[in-house]
């Protein structure tokens, strides 16, 4: 069974379903995408299911060919239609369905141009699950920038006032960063060989099926020496074999052995530098962080879940599979400086959240902070770390994806999300409070609940890691004290004393039904996250394992 | 000397007319520089093209556009001078363009090595007629450009044509 | 060789059909004549030829550049249906005739061997174009274009004449091959100085044709006020064959000189990517846009010229190609647009004109979203792989030549990005009228299919790009 191509396939189904049925059935598009989106989730939980935990490497492995293209006497390059997943990616695919899944629930509210905007949200789906499962380099971008479009229009077409304005910074920071990662991908394609598609142009073997390990380090050897003809040499995408420094050609601009020097700077340090920026707007990291406020505030909720819950774990997945794994000699010398950028976004995040009184920025800041910690956590190199880091993005995507959903609920009520507008509200919505004390007490990191985890061992990566400076754990930890402060101040503010408010109370009813299909589970999971971490923990810890052999 | 003069009081006369006719003598001076170029064709062709049918055709042109203030009457008009107006801004850039490319030509020229030329330039022997060469080649190594010549000036006819007829 | 004499031919022949004073017969008589010059194109496949003395040179190549060129006026010809259904058009013989020229000096400018032949061709085309920029005569600004286009076009081409004098004087040759072998032979005296004055004249001659920055000054008032039909015309052909010419005139030539030329041609390329698509950004009309977006796309094709890398010619000819699909449904959309709601009977081609374009017209909303995403670059889109393939011979030319150019070229690529994607908020985001607009059937089959083509590259680029 192809598992993973159908993760891509159903979502993009269901988008071609909605674009192609007649427009009088506006009531069965969300049921579509809902559907759709539910499948998915159940089949990336067989997958959980199937997993072998024990085994490093990639499982569920699909490989077609899709591009090649012949270069004269460059050579060929070949661009596969290759998908597979592991440790790292598992948790983070998990996580996804279950956002997407949530997250067409939550567009039930949506009442306008309901055809395009499920569509779009399908065509998401799509993209965002091909980000995760994409193990060659060229089919990961596509999947990366294709997502661009949909969230594009998602945020311009159904978002508040200002969307436009949020709608094309979002594009443009996230262009940028992406344009980055295309150039150091063209380096990399120019530089690495696809050892056993080379073997066959060589006509070493008959076919691909023949090709065994010691082929393969034959052809490694000739490359190395140089006795290949570079009209013989394929040129790959493939990112298992860009992380071999084996493959990559001698004297080509980023081997590590040939050490090539631009602007003044090594090759492969620029390389890791625009890589990192490409994926650092992304998740975001401070400073290039300013189009997340703007972009959360004017989405409708259930984009902001979206965005928030699955979107930024690019960033991350990105950092580890492509910016890590390709470049560890990179991680290695700047590790002081990310984990630099990534305390300064934890406290800078957590203090502007401070100083917020619209909730959904509050919550937009208190997320720049929380992705400072996975920031911190790889940055580290320590297998807490790492782990921690790859805990707190699943962590972050469960609690994020509540926070929003809570803005989400006052916002359907009132349009009014700024917090000096209400008083004591635990008085007329008693379901509510407790479902956002817990998703507020998550994310402030108290033990019992998945935030805690996360921020813990992260710190404790930082406070073990031979890389980073000591000061850097301690401030850290002022993140968490923060964030404690800002949630429970907003706690109070909306929930506790005499109630009042700027609007019609009656406006102001508990959680609905459906409302509570939302949260209920996802609360239920990060309470489960938080006592059983090792479900998580377990799926990650090999490959990671195997990851930090590199470092 | 009175090529160059002549080139000038085309630029600077604001008579339409007498830069009409000081372009006839800048016309009959590069023809007379041709022939001393040992270049008799182009001379001839020159002479022709240039003097006996462009210029003829700039003359009438100034005298069918001369038109005038349209206030004062048809005789007075005849008598007033056909003056052009043009506008003066960016003096400056013009000047630093045309200076630069002409300290570009000048030292290229200076760098340039003639003498290969000098050598026969002195043998009259050599200097025979280019006519009958130029007939030769036009019709058997550049027989295709010849050709080609032909669709270009059709288009440029038929656009002409067009663009002038008043057919609305 | 016989696209070129069968263009001629089907052009005195469409000025006969003329007479009979039927738009019915002439468009898809016009039609059938580009097909029939693509199909006798093709039939020169996998051969080399060289004619009249080498004068002209067909080869693969050759026939590549001259489909895309072929294609592209078949569709600029296709969606000329609606121009000038006023009674001031009611010959478009004469228009359909000069383009056919204009193609037949595109076709020369691609397969010239002889730098007189490029001269010539480069004049056919140019000729055609001013008459071709003039031809909305009651338009003051269509005159003022065209008459300013001609004088810039003529005072380029002289002094594009005075380089060929000038490499002439120094290599004795008008043959291609022979100034190349001249060049890298080195004659013992050293290379004449005459030379390299005579390279940069031609090179301005030419950069002027494809409007590179510094002599691009002319392109936003001519593509602005010729009719939209021949600024896309414009924008397209000519660009693919200037860039032919260049190309080959560089490579075969002055291959022995590269270090010369390179320098240029990257100063060049980094003025011409800042000012075209910084200048594209305070546009309000799209028109104008366009225009500066056609300087900037110059400017990516220039780097694939500067780079000179095996990999060149296919990268120029798939970014032309995606560059020109792309820029005709641009263009094409902006025509429909335009003329639904004159000013001042001047056609509306303010951004504003397309508020709402969603809802009015869907297919016409959607072909635009496409072109314009395909011109920023965006994957699973033919101008992502055309950009792609354009920094890939950069890079591969090695970075300490090229970086800076990349780096330029990178950031203007997400300038880009801001003022594309104003056409597409405007037509998705923002409210206007709600009059629908309708489309006739062949210009819908013609947005569909250039659409279709611009994903269907942007998929599968490898089954275009094996035939190159």
């Amino acid at each position: 069974m192809p598992y993973l191509s159908l993760l891509i396939i159903l979502p993009l189904l269901a988008a071609l379903l909605v674009v192609f049925l007649p427009n009088r059935n506006q009531t069965t598009f969300r049921w579509i995408a809902l559907v759709a989106s539910l499948l998915n989730f159940l089949l990336t939980l067989l997958l959980f299911f199937r997993f072998d935990k024990s085994v490093a490497g990639y499982q569920f492995v699909e490989q077609t060919d899709w591009i090649t293209l012949s270069l004269g006497p460059l050579g060929v390059v070949s661009i596969d239609y290759f998908l597979g997943l592991d440790g790292i990616s598992l948790p983070l695919v998990l996580l996804a369905g279950l956002v997407l899944a949530i997250g067409a629930i939550s567009s039930f509210e949506i009442k306008q141009k309901q055809k395009a905007y499920f569509a779009l949200y399908s065509l998401l789906s799509a993209s965002l699950m091909g980000c995760f499962v994409a193990l060659d380099l060229f089919l990961f971008f596509l999947f990366f920038e294709f997502m661009l479009l949909p969230m594009y229009f998602l945020i311009g077409l159904w978002g508040g006032e200002r969307r436009e304005y949020a709608s094309i910074k979002f594009f443009v920071y996230t262009f940028l960063g992406s344009i980055f990662i295309l150039l150091v991908m063209i380096g990399l394609y120019l530089s690495v060989a696809d050892p056993v598609e080379t073997a066959v142009a060589m006509g070493l073997v008959p076919g691909k099926e023949l090709v065994d390990a010691n082929v393969i380090a034959d052809v490694q050897n000739y490359l190395q020496e140089g006795r290949i003809e570079a009209d013989q040499i394929v040129h790959t995408f493939s990112i298992p074999y860009m992380a071999e420094p084996g493959n990559y050609l001698p004297q080509s601009l980023l081997n590590i052995a040939a050490d090539h020097v631009l602007f003044g700077q090594s090759a492969r340090m620029l390389a890791f530098v625009l890589v990192f920026l490409g994926f650092a707007v992304k998740l975001p990291v401070v400073p290039l962080h300013t189009w997340l406020p703007d972009a959360h505030v004017e989405a409708p909720t259930p984009v902001s879940v979206v965005l928030a819950g699955v979107l930024l774990k690019i960033g991350g997945y990105g950092f580890i599979r492509i910016a890590y794994g390709l470049f560890p000699d990179g991680a290695i010398v700047f590790a002081p400086w990310l984990g630099g950028l990534g305390v300064l976004s934890i406290v800078y995040g957590a203090l502007n959240a401070l100083a917020m009184n619209d909730l959904k920025r509050m919550i937009a800041y208190s997320s720049v902070s929380h992705m400072g910690f996975v920031l911190l956590g790889l940055a580290s190199l320590t297998s807490e770390g790492v782990n921690g880091a790859l805990f707190q993005m699943v962590s972050h995507g469960i609690l994020s994806a509540m926070l929003f959903l809570i803005a989400g609920v006052l916002y359907t009520r009132t349009h009014d999300r700024q917090l000096d507008s209400y008083r004591g509200l635990a008085a007329r919505m008693p379901g509510y409070v407790t479902l956002t004390a817990i998703a507020f007490f998550g994310s402030l990191g108290l033990p019992a609940l998945s935030g805690f985890i996360g921020e813990f061992f992260t710190i404790m990566g930082a406070f073990n890691s031979p890389y980073l400076p000591n000061w850097m754990a301690p401030v850290a930890t002022l993140g968490i004290v923060l964030a404690a402060g800002y949630f429970l101040w907003t706690l109070q503010r909306l929930f506790f004393g005499e109630f009042w408010s700027k609007h019609e109370a009656g406006l102001l009813t508990d959680v609905t039904p459906r409302e509570r299909l939302m949260l209920v589970p996802l609360a239920a999971l990060a309470l489960m996250l938080g006592i059983l971490p090792g479900i998580l923990l377990n799926l990650t810890q090999s490959t990671v394992g195997e990851f930090l052999k590199n470092f | 000397m009175l090529t160059l003069g002549s080139a000038v009081v085309v630029l600077l006369s604001r008579n339409v007319l007498y830069s009409a006719y000081s372009l006839l003598l800048t016309f009959v001076g590069i023809a007379a520089l041709y022939v001393l170029a040992g270049a008799d064709f182009l001379a001839v062709t020159q002479l022709m093209v240039y003097v006996g049918g462009v210029l003829v055709l700039l003359v009438f042109g100034v005298m069918l556009t001369h038109r005038g203030d349209a206030q004062k009457s048809v005789a007075q008009r005849a008598t007033e001078p056909n003056v052009v107006r043009t506008n003066h801004g960016r003096t400056l850039a013009g000047v630093l363009v045309a200076g630069g490319m002409f300290a570009l030509l000048f030292t290229v020229i200076q760098k340039a090595d003639f003498t290969r030329n000098e050598a026969t330039f002195y043998d009259p022997i050599t200097r025979v007629s280019t006519v009958p060469d130029v007939g030769i080649h036009l019709m058997t190594d550049y027989a295709l450009p010849f050709e080609v010549v032909g669709v270009l000036l059709l288009a440029a006819l038929i656009g002409a044509a067009y663009l002038s007829s008043i057919r609305n | 060789m016989l696209s070129i004499i069968s263009l001629s031919l089907f052009g005195i022949l469409n000025l006969f059909l003329g007479f009979l004073k039927s738009r019915r017969v002439l468009l898809p008589a016009t039609l059938l004549f580009i097909a029939l010059a693509f199909a006798a194109n093709l039939l020169d496949w996998n051969h080399q030829y060289v004619y009249f003395r080498d004068m002209l040179r067909t080869n693969n190549l050759f026939i590549n550049f001259s489909s895309i060129i072929l294609l592209t006026t078949f569709l600029t010809v296709a969606i000329s249906r609606s121009f000038g259904t006023d009674e001031e058009h009611t010959h478009p013989a004469e228009y359909y005739a000069i383009m056919l020229f204009s193609v037949v000096g595109a076709l020369m400018m691609v397969g010239f061997e002889n730098l007189i032949m490029l001269f010539i061709g480069l004049e056919i085309l140019s000729v055609s174009l001013y008459v071709l920029t003039g031809s909305d005569k009651r338009s003051l600004r269509s005159n003022e274009a065209a008459l300013k286009y001609f004088l810039m076009g003529s005072f380029a081409t002289g002094i594009f004449l005075f380089g060929i004098a000038l490499v002439y004087g120094a290599t004795g040759s008008f043959n291609l091959s022979a100034i190349g072998s001249y060049v890298s032979g080195g004659p013992t005296t050293g290379i004449s100085p005459l030379l390299y004055v005579g390279l940069l004249f031609i090179l301005a001659g030419m950069l002027f044709k494809v409007s590179a920055a510094p002599f691009h000054f002319w392109t936003p008032d001519v593509y602005d006020g010729a009719p939209t039909l021949f600024t896309a015309f414009m924008s397209t052909v000519v660009k693919t064959a200037g860039f032919a010419a260049l190309y080959r005139l560089l490579t075969v030539s002055f291959t022995g000189v590269y270090g010369l030329w390179w320098q240029v041609l990257t100063g060049v390329t980094v003025l011409t990517l800042l000012v075209g698509n910084i200048t594209a950004v305070y546009q309000s009309s799209v028109k104008r846009m366009l225009a500066y977006s056609s300087v900037s796309h110059a400017g990516y094709l220039l780097i694939a010229v500067a780079a000179k890398t095996p990999q060149s010619p296919s990268a120029i000819l798939f970014y032309s190609l995606a560059y020109s699909i792309a820029t005709i449904t641009g263009f094409a959309v902006l025509i429909l647009v335009a003329e639904q709601k004159p000013i001042e009977g001047r056609p509306d081609e303010r951004y504003e004109a397309f508020n709402g374009l969603a809802k009015r017209n869907p297919l016409l909303a959607f072909s635009l979203a496409v072109s314009m995403v395909s011109l920023a670059g965006i994957p699973l889109t033919a101008g992502f792989w055309g950009k792609f393939f354009v920094f890939s011979t950069a890079v591969d030319r090695g970075m300490t030549n090229m970086g800076m150019v990349l780096v330029v070229a990178v950031l203007m690529s997400v300038v880009g990005v801001y003022y594309y994607f104003r056409v597409i908020i405007a037509s998705y985001l923002k409210t206007g009228d709600s009059e629908p607009i309708g489309i006739r059937p062949l210009y819908r089959f013609i947005l569909v299919l250039t659409t279709a083509l611009t994903i269907g590259l942007g998929l599968f680029p490898d089954v275009v790009r094996q035939l190159f």
